[in-house]
């Protein structure tokens, strides 16, 4: 800051003529205590954050990048940006990877699985979901003519189980393959490739809306619908089983089988919510 | 800023003195922050394109408040209750309520978590406000009933909504990389309210 600021107010009238005896001469003080304050308070005069913030918390990760040892507490958002390492070309590459499963998931990830794919494609899931679903109902309705009121509770059954599919199932998936003492089970791991796996749903439930409900083929419109989350199932499954089955190999070959056939079960039976939940509209279920 | 003269110096004293509030009618003071909501809503809705400028008006919404996004998302809950099927009213209030003030969270450490430099409630500030196009497109779905008249009409306002936040956000200082990652979310949040405003 430029110069002395004196408040006024702040001394009385004895000290400011020692004080403007200092800056003339430069005498010894003496006992009297003074002290130059920092009062300025500048541009932030309502004293909130600063754009640029100030506070240790809001940091942007730099520091990440020049000292990747330094141990992270789990309480700063430093911990967390670690798992938001990607950019915009990773995030693609590895949601094509999990649409078209050709090449190994796992190889491609390599050490940097991120948490920033599970999230938002479950969110983006979520919501693509009760879009289709609404607005199939929508069309259902308006072909027998009845005014359409939507489900608000779709959103919150869309989130349940898209959230819940994501994050609780890899976490029981590790947690048996530790009980099991596999050697490769890695928990961020797991979330990941659960999480691209969800990919496949936003074109799936895309194609659910299935529009030729509108010239009332309400029978291919189903077709249309159990296809495409066969479809949908057939191919996440793949990408699953293939990149786990190296995981689950490192377990005993008995065990293996039975926890390959539950992660099969287990997708089978979110693609069966999928369909029955958000795509199971004829017109007998609107009217009622 | 006020000069004095002391001992023969001049001190300037740069605290923030601001007027006399103390006895102003208490109209004037809450006209004070129904102004200030006003000049940052005219920012972020029409950003300005001249530099100069540029600097000033993002002086302003740095100076965020959650006044006029307070507002904004519940009059948006309120049209959308209103117009919800019946039954649903009080469910469909408190999950827009809810579901916009945790969307402009997530959104907002999202960009932290990329390495954005934009302190937190600056951009929930800015995502709040930049709701505003939104507000009129509900009220409008309560007078017209046709989603086919709606559709358009709301898809003007959710590319109003969008344009204003990413100008105003202007990537939140991620990385160049980065950016998409860091917007993404902003069009999932405005496209569903839109989405709902159509369907409801």
């Amino acid at each position: 800051m430029a110069g002395p600021t004196v408040s006024a107010g702040s001394a009385s009238r004895g000290d400011y003529d020692t004080l403007i005896d200092v800056d003339a001469e430069g005498v010894d003080l003496g006992e009297t205590d003074l002290e130059f304050h920092d009062f300025h308070t500048g541009d932030n005069v309502q004293g909130k954050i600063p754009a640029g913030g100030q506070s240790r918390l809001y940091e942007p990760p730099l520091s990440l990048e020049n000292d990747p040892n330094r141990p992270l507490s789990i309480w700063t958002i430093h911990f967390y940006a670690q798992f938001f390492n990607v950019e915009t070309s990773d995030v693609m590459q590895r949601c094509i990877y999990a649409l078209y499963p050709r090449v190994s998931f796992v190889d491609t990830v390599g050490d940097n699985p991120d948490l920033y794919g599970p999230f938002w494609i479950a969110s983006t899931v979520i919501l693509v979901l009760f879009f289709s679903s609404t607005l199939a109902g929508a069309i259902a309705s308006h072909v027998a003519g009845v005014r359409y009121e939507y489900n608000f509770g779709l959103l919150s059954a869309a989130a349940a189980l898209m959230y819940g599919y994501t994050f609780i199932v890899p976490i029981l998936l590790w947690g048996s393959l530790k009980w099991y003492r596999s050697e490769h089970a890695r928990l961020l791991e797991c979330v990941t490739l659960y999480g691209y796996a969800n990919t496949i749903w936003v074109p799936v439930a895309l194609v659910s809306i299935s529009p030729i409900e509108i010239f009332n083929f309400q029978t291919i419109a189903n077709v249309v619908r159990w296809a495409s989350a066969a479809v949908g199932f057939a191919i996440s499954t793949t990408f699953l089983v293939r990149n786990l089955y190296p995981v689950l190999n490192s377990t005993e070959a008995k065990t293996s089988r039975i926890l390959l056939i539950v992660v099969v079960l287990g997708h089978m039976a979110l693609a069966f919510v999928v369909k029955l939940v958000f795509f199971a509209y004829s017109i007998d279920d609107n009217s009622n | 800023m006020n000069t004095h003269t002391l001992a023969g110096d001049q001190i300037q004293d740069r605290r923030f003195s601001g007027g006399d509030t103390l006895d102003e009618p208490v109209l004037e003071t809450l006209m004070r922050d129904v102004r200030a909501v006003g000049r940052r809503v005219k920012q972020v809705l029409y950003p300005k394109v001249n530099a100069n400028i540029d600097a000033e008006s993002g002086q302003i919404i740095r100076d965020w408040d959650l006044w006029g996004p307070l507002v904004f998302c519940l009059f948006l809950s309120l049209a959308l209750s209103i117009s919800a099927p019946a039954q649903q009213a009080s469910r469909v209030f408190s999950g827009v309520f809810a579901f916009v003030w945790i969307a402009e969270a997530l959104v907002t450490l999202n960009i932290k978590l990329l390495g954005g430099s934009i302190s937190f409630f600056h951009s929930v500030c800015i995502l709040g406000y930049a709701l505003f196009p939104l507000v009129p497109g509900a009220i409008f779905s309560l007078i017209v009933k046709s989603m086919i008249i709606r559709f358009p009409i709301v898809v003007a306002l959710i590319a109003w909504s969008l344009f204003a936040s990413m100008r105003t956000l202007k990537g939140a200082g991620v990385r160049e990389g980065r950016v998409v990652l860091a917007m993404y979310p902003v069009w999932l949040f405005y496209g569903w309210l839109g989405w709902l405003c159509v369907i409801t």
